[in-house]
């Protein structure tokens, strides 16, 4: 299965939408419904938690909307966007993790047997705590690439920008996020395909 | 070559830098070259995230009201500012055309005919009442704190409302 592709900011909906209320015009709806789901699924990425991530996606749109004056529209929105999220994302962790115990963060048991394909899971109904468990796997900056780059298709340079750091830091993460979750989903994994 | 080998030293080192820097704006390894465990890995994990997006785009929630009063802030508050002087400036207009009827005006004093001679003046018709004064571009004058309406002797000043921002 091929990388999923970043939106081309010439043709992405948000970029107007985002002007267009930046400008003051009523377009809240329409823009809400574009941008939410991206936040809300990058805010569940890079907090390797669904629950909760309804809550910290409703906060930074709220975010988003007080201060869109802040955005340089000579830039892409969608970059600002993922940002904003980060740094929220950023905040809730370091606050979580202060909440977690030791024994849920080390994830050393995060699956027994075989893994289901992501099909099976999702008719379980376990979807999401798989993706949680297994993204919780991953340290902060790692799982942050790993989001942005295998999962939402942001290209390394774009997700340089986004976390501020290097591209070289950025390709040294990615490598050791897809070994760990190769050490940690590979032994569970039915020999054969994924869906 | 240079005689100084630090010379040489120096020249390595910065082109070692310039290809790690050049590498470093590759794309990361392609999964396709990474080995077989990786790559499945990765793939469920794509096709996992990918099935539940579906799943959560199709259930976005309502626009939450905190949201919609943010914007709402965000809109300018000129053009309703403007709408409101508007017809409050049109509400004074009529309250003012009725207040001061043209009818109710003392008529302007007709001008003497020129007596020439023997001939007995001829009447003069009686002045018909003046038409009644329509407010024009020069009845209304904008002021920095509102608007000045000129009718006559009477003159009303609407000043702007104060601004909520």
């Amino acid at each position: 299965m091929d990388r999923p592709q970043a939106t081309d900011p010439r043709t992405d909906p948000l970029e107007a939408l985002s002007r267009a209320l930046r400008r003051g015009e009523d377009v809240l709806g329409e823009w809400y419904r574009v941008a939410f789901p991206r936040v809300r699924r990058l805010a569940r990425g890079f907090l390797a938690a669904r629950d909760g991530a309804d809550d910290v996606a409703q906060d930074v749109m709220l975010h988003l909307v007080d201060s869109l004056d802040r955005w340089d529209p000579e830039h892409g929105y969608a970059a600002w966007q993922r940002r904003v999220v980060l740094n929220r994302c950023r905040n809730e962790d370091r606050a979580a993790r202060r909440r977690r115990t030791h024994e849920e963060t080390a994830g050393a048991a995060w699956h027994e047997g075989t893994l289901p394909t992501p099909d099976e899971a999702a008719e379980r109904g376990e979807l999401g705590s798989l993706i949680d468990r297994a993204l919780g796997l991953l340290p902060r900056r790692e799982r942050e690439v790993f989001v942005l780059v295998e999962l939402e298709g942001a290209s390394p340079s774009d997700a340089a920008d986004v976390l501020e750091v290097a591209p070289s830091t950025v390709r040294a993460a990615l490598t050791l996020a897809r070994r760990r979750l190769r050490d940690a989903l590979a032994p569970h994994l039915a020999e054969g395909g994924t869906a | 070559m240079t005689d100084d080998p630090l010379d040489d030293l120096t020249r390595a080192l910065r082109e070692e830098w310039a290809r790690e820097e050049s590498d470093a704006s590759l794309p990361p390894d392609a999964l396709e070259e990474c080995d077989d465990a990786t790559r499945r890995s990765v793939e469920w994990m794509r096709v996992a995230w990918r099935l539940e997006a579906l799943e959560d785009d199709a259930a976005v929630p309502p626009t939450p009201i905190p949201l919609v009063r943010a914007a709402a802030r965000r809109r300018p508050s000129a053009p309703r500012r403007a709408a409101s002087l508007a017809l409050v400036a049109a509400i004074a207009a009529v309250i003012l055309a009725w207040v001061v009827r043209p009818g109710e005006r003392a008529p302007e004093p007709a001008e003497q005919p020129v007596i020439t001679g023997a001939r007995e003046p001829e009447p003069v018709p009686a002045p018909e009442p003046a038409p009644p004064r329509e407010f024009t571009s020069e009845s209304f004058q904008s002021r920095d704190d509102g608007v000045e309406l000129v009718h006559g002797s009477v003159r009303l000043v609407l000043l702007h409302p104060p601004s909520a921002e």
